[in-house]
């Protein structure tokens, strides 16, 4: 019984300095991509200054590196079905129109999955509420320290006056190659149609908005009546997304997004690399049932026999 | 009888959705502290509502068809403005690594089980949220400080996180009517036989409930809300 562990409840601020441009993107204007931005009130008007959502954070540094590891550990890669993909990468999704409330199955999530407790997700028939709270990363502006301030305890307050936001933003612009002007493209291939194809200009310059690098974001997360073992997941899998280079935002593969994470807690009463290495050997004494819960939980789809019926 | 005190709630990230009613905040973090309900566990819409156990709560409370009327106002907020942020979700195709081979196969992203998410989300830009409310003040303040961190929808994004919970005394209780002249302005959504008596303005009825849980069928009536 692992969740026998005392819970308590943390608070812990993160800080995120990006090592390369970040394209966190909301969306585009024209052929522009414009960075993902929430208005604000700034001495009493309204500004627009780039954010990172919650939603964006809690993926990539938390359920997918922690999901990722699970996989590799219980040695299930390449063996899953889709709604075990779904459940665990994305938690899961309520599509059965009756729902029960099964506090065995809750139980058994929870105690085997300090991932899924921490993150939460849904079964087939019922939502498993988490108990992480991810809050936005807000860039360190002078539009924002009043709100940063907020968050932070009284010893970490900001006093000093910062740089404005649109002094972080700047600009990317790529251009996808134009093949008709290669010489001797016809040397790449022997196939007519191609060749004709590739005779096409498809040059295309596109651009958008970008925040620079070296810039600090500061983000954090909460958690309520959590046990040590949950903290240590938490770490972990923060630890592993940003061993396997982390990234927020889009265009990784051209090197955008890369960042590294600092962090504090201010009740802090535990050995952070206990917790993690309790974590670990928690999944490691639970992998067996671990994969029974996936499947009894996720069957994936039934298969037909030769005679039409279900198997 | 308790004192006349007002809570404020001062507030670090956008409000999702809206700005919830205090004594629901506070049931549902009685319940789990007075053990009245396991881990888990949970009422649905289809149980009898007498399943639900009302917990001891610190604030004033008069009964009304057996139900509890806690002396609280509804939630008073000034939005400075609203806007809209979209909540995506999507399978990422490079994950198909991990399948089975009998499973690489090809999923619609557009309609079904596995329909790719663009939620929209309203979000109003607030500064902090109030309520009037007659009760034990420390009590209260105490639950909420230390078990409440957020309010409102998604918060587990980010949304409604609580920079501060604060609690100041009024002269008069403003928890169900704030006297205006010579009338009375509505400050909590009542039953409707509580505005008929008397001279209230600032309301209108509509069918809903006035005492937690709130979203429970076994609760509605036509009630009065102030608009």
């Amino acid at each position: 019984m692992v969740m026998g562990n005392k819970t308590n409840t943390y608070k812990i601020y993160c800080l995120l300095e990006t090592l390369s441009p970040l394209t966190h993107m909301m969306g585009t204007s024209g052929n522009e991509s414009l960075i993902n931005r929430e208005p604000i009130i700034y001495k009493n008007r309204k500004v627009y200054v780039p954010v990172i959502s919650g939603n964006s954070i809690r993926h990539r540094m938390l359920r997918k590196s922690g999901s990722i590891y699970l996989i590799k550990e219980m040695g299930i890669e390449g063996n899953l079905n889709i709604d075990q993909l779904d459940f665990m990468f994305y938690g899961g999704r309520l599509t059965q129109t009756k729902t029960t409330t099964n506090i065995s199955k809750i139980a058994e999530m929870e105690e085997l999955f300090p991932l899924f407790r921490l993150l939460g997700g849904s079964l087939k028939n019922q939502i498993l509420a988490g108990s992480l709270d991810v809050w936005r990363g807000l860039l360190i502006c002078e539009e924002n320290r009043e709100t940063i301030n907020k968050y932070l305890p009284e010893e970490f307050q900001i006093k000093e006056r910062l740089l404005p936001a649109d002094l972080f933003i700047g600009n990317y612009q790529y251009t996808r190659g134009d093949v008709k002007n290669i010489r001797d493209v016809s040397s790449l291939t022997k196939d007519a149609e191609v060749i004709s194809e590739r005779e096409k200009s498809d040059l295309m310059i596109y651009n958008g908005q970008q925040v620079n690098r070296n810039s600090l974001f500061f983000h954090g997360f909460s958690t309520k009546y959590v046990s040590e073992i949950e903290i240590g997941c938490l770490f972990h899998s923060m630890q592993l997304w940003s061993e396997e280079c982390g990234t927020v935002g889009g265009m990784a593969a051209k090197g955008h997004g890369r960042v590294i994470i600092n962090y504090i807690m201010n009740n802090i009463d535990i050995n952070i690399s206990e917790c993690v290495i309790s974590y670990i050997n928690h999944v490691k004494n639970n992998k067996e049932n671990m994969i029974k819960w996936l499947q009894n939980n996720f069957p994936g789809r039934k298969k037909r026999g030769s005679d039409g019926l279900l198997l | 009888m308790g004192y006349y005190f007002k809570i404020i709630c001062e507030l670090c990230s956008p409000l999702c959705g809206n700005a919830p009613r205090l004594d629901a905040l506070i049931v549902s973090e009685l319940i789990f502290k007075q053990k009245l309900c396991k881990a888990g566990e949970k009422l649905s819409k289809g149980d009898h509502i007498s399943k639900f156990k009302i917990p001891s709560v610190p604030l004033y409370s008069e009964q009304y068809n057996d139900i509890p009327l806690y002396h609280v106002s509804d939630p008073i907020c000034f939005i400075n403005f609203e806007f809209r942020e979209d909540f995506c979700c999507h399978i990422e195709p490079e994950l198909y690594y991990f399948l089975a081979e009998n499973e690489r196969r090809s999923i619609s992203s557009v309609s079904g089980e596995y329909k790719d998410t663009r939620l929209p989300l309203r979000l109003k830009n607030i500064n902090k949220v109030v309520w009037f409310c007659r009760g034990t003040k420390d009590s209260v303040l105490e639950i909420l400080q230390n078990n409440i961190f957020s309010i409102g929808s998604m918060r587990k994004q980010g949304f409604g996180v609580i920079s501060s919970w604060k609690a100041e005394d009024v002269d008069e209780d403003y928890s169900f009517y704030a006297e205006k002249k010579d009338e009375k302005v509505l400050m909590k959504t009542l039953p409707k036989s509580f505005v008929d008596k008397e001279n209230i303005i600032g309301y209108s009825i509509q069918y809903g409930a006035c005492s937690p849980p709130y979203w429970h069928p076994g609760r509605f009536m036509n009630v009065a809300v102030p608009v």
